[in-house]
């Protein structure tokens, strides 16, 4: 029954990269493509699962951007599976003082099948801080807010135990006046015990599972 | 460019047949099958005082097609006991696991040949769809198929349904429960289960932590939760405290209590999904499985 442990993460939006750490310029226009997924071990190697998405943004304001993506992978299993949010600059970054950024979005998916949908909300909360000699990267250290709201799993009496999966990520930007470059670590679900998934997951003490992305996103 | 984004989506939508289903039956294709002399990986192996001796083993093929079918397929099963006895014998079927084929479980239906005594009762396993040496793939209704035929061979030898226990092991608590629930050419008197998954509802759950409809990833109907309410068969369930694969909690309990019928469980410490017998203690577990079959 391995299979359906190991391959199953791709619907989840904790297992990609942060949408938007740092609002893009007012007016601005970004499309993304991001990839990765949680380690694995596959044979004698670490993976990371191959998951996609594609996601565009646009600057409402400097300090505001919305956003929306399409979870690519899980199309290929007949699965819509869509985000919408927007990233809002809460504290600008002055000297060591971080930004803050905050990212309210829902997640919505529906099978093209049975058409069974489901709606996630989540929040990233995230500090970033600009360097380099012209301000061209940012690093940034905060952590993802996944909520489950259903109380029963679906067409069943049984109980969902887990409301909140909280992933912590760490990751750096590279950002060129038309590219943004993003390397990410995000440890998925650090609050919840997979020692009993037998997907062979890197996690940390029996909890969650590490995970490696990136995104290129090209403005317009 | 606007020609390359409906290619794409297009790729994308024809692609969505993408399922899991598949993955769902870990098949080993086998071009003869070794039994006792098998030198792969098994979940443990028994020393001689279990050996069944030759001429108490038989191995044979069956024609197994479903009503959608065009073709029947060959599926080979082992029969481990005196055939010409079945007519008297108490009968354990078992449905073995989603591994491969039945040299890996043929530790386990040697064990099973030795509850209440040597070849004191019959045991019929075999491979379903796509295992070991049988023909073809296997699907939720080639399961069900390919139990009901193994039924149908132990009727025609003369077993009545008083005499027939079922025993299911994981993946093969499927077709056990839903045969039992559902009888078709015969109606087992008792079940045994080991390690079964509640339903693909919840091995979704299991697997990604939150509440994903099953139909994301597969469009099995599996369901031993919902099917067990309708079976009146005596229950023996078997599960290993710290199931990795298969939780004991979200899945073997909710079968379990689902049951309304008589029912009675042993829940063995330290094993995992693979270990049950092993852990149990192989003496203690022949034992208890004896004793329920047994049990008036």
């Amino acid at each position: 029954m391995k299979w359906w442990h190991t391959l199953l993460t791709f619907l989840l939006c904790a297992c990609s990269t942060s949408r938007l750490v740092k609002p893009l310029p007012e007016k601005k226009l970004g499309i993304s493509c991001n990839m990765g997924g949680p380690l694995i071990k596959f044979g004698s190697a670490t993976i990371p699962i191959p998951l996609s998405s594609l996601t565009a943004a646009y600057g409402l304001k400097n300090h505001t951007t919305v956003f929306g993506s399409l979870h690519t992978t899980a199309l290929l299993f007949g699965v819509g599976f869509i985000d919408l949010g927007m990233t809002r600059s809460i504290v600008k970054p002055k000297g060591c003082i971080p930004g803050f950024s905050v990212s309210p979005m829902i997640n919505l998916s529906t099978d093209f099948r049975k058409f069974n949908s489901k709606l996630w909300p989540q929040v990233d909360l995230n500090a970033y801080w600009d360097y380099g000699k012209s301000k061209n990267h940012f690093c940034y250290l905060g952590f993802n807010n996944w909520f489950e709201l259903a109380r029963k799993l679906p067409d069943t009496e049984q109980k969902q135990e887990q409301h909140w999966f909280l992933s912590p990520q760490i990751g750096n930007t590279f950002v060129t006046p038309k590219w943004r470059y993003t390397l990410e670590m995000k440890w998925s679900a650090a609050n919840v015990n997979s020692s009993y998934n037998v997907g062979n997951y890197i996690g940390i003490k029996e909890k969650g599972a590490i995970g490696v992305y990136v995104s290129i996103m090209r403005y317009f | 460019m606007k020609k390359h984004i409906l290619f794409i989506i297009s790729l994308l939508v024809l692609s969505s047949c993408l399922k899991l289903d598949n993955n769902l039956f870990n098949t080993q294709k086998l071009d003869a099958y070794q039994l006792d002399n098998y030198r792969g990986e098994q979940d443990f192996i028994l020393d001689e005082s279990y050996k069944i001796p030759e001429n108490k083993i038989m191995l044979f093929s069956l024609k197994s097609q479903t009503a959608d079918e065009n073709k029947a397929s060959t599926i080979y099963v082992v029969y481990i006991g005196d055939t010409a006895r079945i007519k008297t014998d108490t009968v354990i079927l078992y449905c073995h696991g989603n591994k491969w084929h039945m040299d890996f479980y043929w530790q386990r239906a040697k064990l099973l040949a030795n509850v209440g005594g040597k070849n004191h009762y019959g045991v019929l396993m075999f491979d379903y769809r796509g295992y070991g040496m049988s023909e073809g793939q296997s699907t939720e209704a080639s399961l069900y198929q390919d139990v009901d035929v193994a039924m149908q061979w132990l009727k025609a030898q003369g077993l009545d349904d008083k005499r027939l226990i079922v025993y299911g092991f994981s993946l093969g608590a499927f077709p056990s429960v839903e045969l039992c629930a559902k009888p078709r050419n015969m109606r087992p008197y008792k079940m045994i289960l080991e390690a079964p998954y509640a339903n693909s509802t919840a091995m979704t759950a299991d697997a990604s932590g939150i509440a994903l409809p099953a139909s994301y990833v597969t469009k099995l109907e599996i369901d031993n939760a919902a099917k067990i309410k309708s079976a009146t068969q005596d229950l023996l369930w078997l599960h290993g405290a710290d199931d990795h694969y298969c939780k004991l909690e979200t899945q073997g309990q909710v079968v379990y209590d689902n049951h309304s019928g008589n029912k009675e469980k042993a829940i063995i410490p330290g094993a995992d999904h693979e270990n049950v017998p092993l852990l149990f203690g192989f003496e203690a577990y022949t034992t208890r499985l004896d004793a329920f079959i047994k049990k008036p």
